[in-house]
């Protein structure tokens, strides 16, 4: 029985004491999921309410590699590959990381920080060698932002050590830290984070990875989708959705070009459907489930077993928080000369293909009536990129899309799936940020 | 949106419809550019229109329901002493790009490296010397590239035996190496050599044959829904799916809507028409599959809730159908044999929700069926489950993204079969010409291999491997089924590392249009 929550993957990076301000941190952001619910709600968590024994876990999987550039470019896997290594201030639906800098008279205007434009709950970093560019090593990590964030604040020592451990002893501790004033908006207005850890720091993007970056990111956006997940959504004649992409977009609990987002909503909706209660399981966290070795073909009699190597959190539970894939010490090739699929591994993202993202729902019976609601939203189509969606109000009307329209061509960029974002905002104006502060 | 107007004198029949006959060739063609161009222009007038076929099975399905007669019997019905020649003629990709032809290898990565050098995506063995490994392959290993790939068919053998040998002997005047030749014929009750039905459950193409509304490829047996979104079916469990995700230059399927068509964009003239082919011969060792599945039913009954498993009971939850085709959805406990009227009534389930029951247009009452989002009945490793999970979203999307990956499926048996109480190997060399014609080897094909049959996670979390056909080379126990009794019972889990099925040998190729085959084979200069 949970008293405290784990930390992801049960990893010993934290004291006691600190342990307990995650476990704390964890249980205000399932408390803040459940009071955004309806009376009767079916979303519990595992701490206020102990699973019965014999409950029944609902290993939830996705794909690792960016569905949006899978949809935008379905036949050009080069394109994808490459593109989905861009470090960005903007992603691909124009999306930017919510912190703020003050532009005078009282105005913010965005701090432009860079981000992985990888949103699947798994990113990664490609290691070339300097001089021949040449792959040599990938690290991928699913660690939320939030931990970190949490580490940082309660021991900035250890923050530093894993720091040096996983990118290297050239990080300083000062580039760890907002050295000027960043705002994000929180629960109770703006908060200035100068001086406190930066999520988005050089080691952490440009320079180095040690977790998760993209604003769609987050552990707490996990939590809340999950829990908006648990509501039964009915249709115009009043009859229960059941299709993940219909109810992503009735519901907006996330994004509908994700492969994460309506795969998890949808699973937690089934669960709630069959008559359960539903939560995450203990430890709470995003995890790479599996890489699947059976393409990859590294040289010389070596085994792709031996080039994947889990550095945090445990293979055997599919509970792995961060690996690499390189060759084994002593070996006299790079990983160029592995093949995957048949041609050269020259991109983080063919492996990335290979790799399944997993939580661990978990459910308890009951005879209560799960609340229903209508739709509050729905998708419509990007005229540039009409293979993409967008949620919009449920009374908006949807722009007219061109009958036939070459879609393979127009910006990398497409215009906001979010609000619109000016170039100056008023404090009030601000988007209220999910991430930890 | 109304269906598209295929090019019925364009397209290449088995593309579509599919060649559905009792007998066919596959012939494996080495040769260099000009020989393979020969080769194509001297075959060209035997290659098969879509509206050909089409017109043929019409009048086929007519006189077989008039008179009673079905499988092979039903082919002799339609047109006494016209024997049937129909040709299928498919191109590798190194041909391809040397005639200029380079949009499909730039479409489909994939098809540009061939499936020798993508079979480890594939699951296939990469140890040297391993049975399965490509090298050994019969068909299609590196060391011997296939140039041209035909695929003849007849209503009889001995016509099918005839024509062969004229095909053959023009491939060699044209200075072409016939690699391998093999025939496929179709076994007693359409089965597979495990025992099983085989087809029941096609992806229903929509698409017209000339402007009139009701000339359909796809004849509908279910009167429209009246619906505006969701799946539409054309016959129970039949879910319709626009031409695009299997042939070039028409709509495709949506990912966010079942209905709604997606706009292709701009194609390659010369792929217009045409279709990526995936020719997989799989060797069955059917005596293996006996004894390892009674072993594996065997390690079931050991736990005391499944402890009236029979070795047939779990056969049949390897394949999701008894060997009837009956899905074990709707007969969980025996095979009935027979459906109650028509195949449809073998066909009309979802695995999330329950399918309502429905009345075909010609009356037919179709029993609905419960559905069984934990695979408590049907499991998640199911073969039919796992290679069409139907209503169930799964980690490569919702539903409406599961329909864009589905297949033309035209395999066909080869071999004769093993004897009905066998437990011993005979020696012969059986299996099934596996044959599949898609928009995408790599989003379709390999897709449904790699990411759904050979995991133990996907697309449903924690079911285990298609254990039916899927791989797990690197697995230690092997591949693993997971059975269930109930939402909160604990799953009992039994593994085999027993391979009953061995690729021998296969390829990827494109089937063009036949405008596209006559330029390549340099009798248009532009498509």
């Amino acid at each position: 029985m949970a008293t405290i929550f784990s930390t992801p993957a049960y990893i010993d990076d934290l004291d006691q004491a600190g342990r307990e301000q995650w476990s704390g941190a964890l249980h205000s952001w399932f408390q803040d999921a459940a009071d955004r619910l309806p009376t009767g709600h079916r979303f519990f968590n595992v701490v206020d309410n102990p699973l019965p024994a014999g409950a029944p876990t609902a290993l939830i999987p996705w794909n690792a590699f960016p569905r949006k550039f899978t949809l935008r470019w379905p036949d050009d896997v080069e394109t994808r590959w490459k593109t989905a290594e861009n470090v960005v201030t903007r992603d691909m639906n124009d999306r930017q990381a919510s912190y703020w800098e003050p532009a005078g008279h009282g105005k913010f205007r965005n701090a432009n920080l860079l981000f992985r434009d990888q949103d699947e709950y798994c990113e990664w970093r490609c290691l070339r060698d300097p001089s021949t560019g040449r792959l040599e090593r990938i690290v991928f990590t699913c660690e939320n932002p939030e931990y970190w964030s949490t580490l940082a604040e309660h021991d900035s020592k250890q923050l530093l050590k894993l720091y040096r451990q996983l990118v290297g002893p050239q990080v300083a501790p000062e580039e760890l830290i907002f050295q000027t004033d960043t705002y994000v908006r929180g629960k109770n207005g703006l908060v200035n984070l100068r001086g406190q850890y930066n999520p988005l720091n050089k080691w952490n993007t440009t320079d180095g990875l040690v977790h998760l970056t993209h604003p769609a990111n987050s552990l707490q956006a996990e939590i809340y989708l999950a829990a908006d997940a648990t509501v039964l959504r009915t249709d115009g004649s009043g009859a229960v959705l059941t299709d993940d992409a219909r109810l992503v977009c009735c519901a907006a609990y996330g994004s509908p070009n994700r492969s994460s987002d309506p795969t998890i909503g949808g699973k937690v909706n089934e669960l709630v459907r069959n008559g359960l209660r539903v939560t995450i399981a203990d430890p709470v966290g995003l995890y790479i489930g599996e890489l699947d070795l059976a393409p990859i073909e590294p040289p010389g009699g070596v085994t792709a077993a031996e080039c994947w190597k889990v550095v945090r959190g445990r293979q055997a539970d599919r509970l792995i928080l961060r690996a690499e894939f390189a060759p084994p010490e002593g070996s006299d090739f790079d990983l160029e000369d592995v093949l995957v699929g048949g041609e050269p591994l020259r991109y983080g993202g063919q492996l990335a293909e290979l790799i399944t993202i997993v939580i661990h729902g978990v459910g308890a019976a009951t005879d209560a009536a799960a609340p229903r609601q209508g739709c509050d939203s729905k998708c419509c189509r990007i005229p540039e990129s009409p293979r993409l969606v967008r949620i919009v109000g449920i009374g908006e009307a949807c722009p007219e899309i061109a009958a036939t329209l070459d879609v393979e061509a127009g910006p990398l960029v497409l215009p906001s799936l979010t609000a619109s974002i000016g170039e100056t905002l008023s404090a009030d104006d601000l988007p209220r940020s999910n991430k930890r502060i | 949106m109304s269906d598209p107007i295929l090019a019925g004198s364009g397209i290449q029949a088995n593309v579509v419809p599919g060649f559905r006959l009792p007998y066919q060739r596959i012939v494996a063609v080495g040769a260099d550019l000009a020989q393979a161009q020969a080769i194509v222009r001297h075959l060209l007038p035997w290659v098969t229109p879509a509206a050909r076929a089409a017109a043929y099975h019409e009048r086929r399905i007519e006189k077989a329901k008039t008179l009673r007669v079905f499988g092979r019997e039903s082919f002799r019905a339609v047109e006494a002493g016209s024997a049937l020649r129909w040709l299928n003629i498919a191109v590798g990709a190194e041909p391809l790009a040397q005639a200029g032809f380079q949009g499909p290898g730039r479409t489909d990565r994939s098809f540009g490296l061939g499936l020798a050098r993508r079979s480890s995506s594939l699951g296939d063995p990469s140890t040297l010397g391993a049975p399965g490994h490509k090298d050994g392959w019969l068909v299609g290993a590196p060391s011997a590239p296939v140039a041209l790939l035909l695929i003849l068919g007849s209503d009889e053998a001995e016509e099918l035996a005839r024509f062969a040998d004229s095909t053959e002997k023009e491939c060699r005047r044209a200075g072409g190496a016939v690699l391998y030749a093999e025939t496929g014929v179709r076994l007693d009750n359409d089965s597979e050599h495990f025992g099983f039905r085989d087809g029941v459950s096609q992806p229903g193409l929509r698409g017209r044959l000339s402007p009139a509304e009701d000339d359909l490829l796809t004849p509908r047996r279910l009167a429209p829904d009246g619906l505006s979104e969701g799946p539409e079916f054309s016959a129970p469990g039949e879910v319709l799916v626009w031409p695009g995700e299997f042939i070039f230059g028409y709509p495709r399927q949506d990912a966010h809507d079942f209905r709604t068509s997606a706009s292709e964009g701009p194609v390659d003239p010369f792929m217009s028409g045409g279709s990526f082919l995936v020719f997989r011969r799989l060797r069955q060792h059917v005596a293996l599959f006996r004894q390892a599945t009674r072993t594996l039913a065997e390690s079931l009954r050991a736990y005391s809730d499944y402890a009236g498993a029979s070795d047939d009971w779990l056969r049949a939850r390897l394949v999701g159908r008894w060997p009837s085709g009956a899905p074990i959805l709707l007969y969980p406990d025996d095979d009935p044999g027979t459906p109650p009227g028509s195949l449809d009534a073998f066909n009309n389930f979802g695995f999330r929700e329950a399918a309502a029951a429905v009345t075909t247009t010609t009356g037919e009452p179709i029993p609905g069926a419960p559905g069984d989002p934990m695979g408590l009945v049907c499991p998640l490793h199911a073969h039919i489950r796992k290679v069409n999970p139907r209503d169930t979203s799964t980690n490569l999307g919702p539903p409406s993204q599961t329909q864009k990956l589905r297949l033309l499926r035209r395999g066909i048996p080869y071999g004769t079969p093993i004897a009905p109480d066998a437990v011993d190997e005979d020696g012969v060399d059986r299996g099934l010409l596996f044959l599949s014609y898609q928009r995408s080897i790599r989003e379709q094909f390999e897709k449904l291999a790699q990411d759904w049959m050979n995991s133990d996670i996907k697309p449903e979390a924690d079911g285990g491997h298609d254990v039916l056909v899927g791989q797990a080379p690197l697995s230690k126990e092997g591949r693993t089924a997971v059975f269930r009794k109930a939402a909160g019972s604990t799953s009992r889990r039994v593994s085999t590392l027993a391979d009953w099925v061995t690729p021998t040998g296969g390829g990827y190729f494109f089937a063009p249009s036949l405008a596209s085959l006559a330029a390549f084979a340099g009798n248009q200069t532009e498509v």
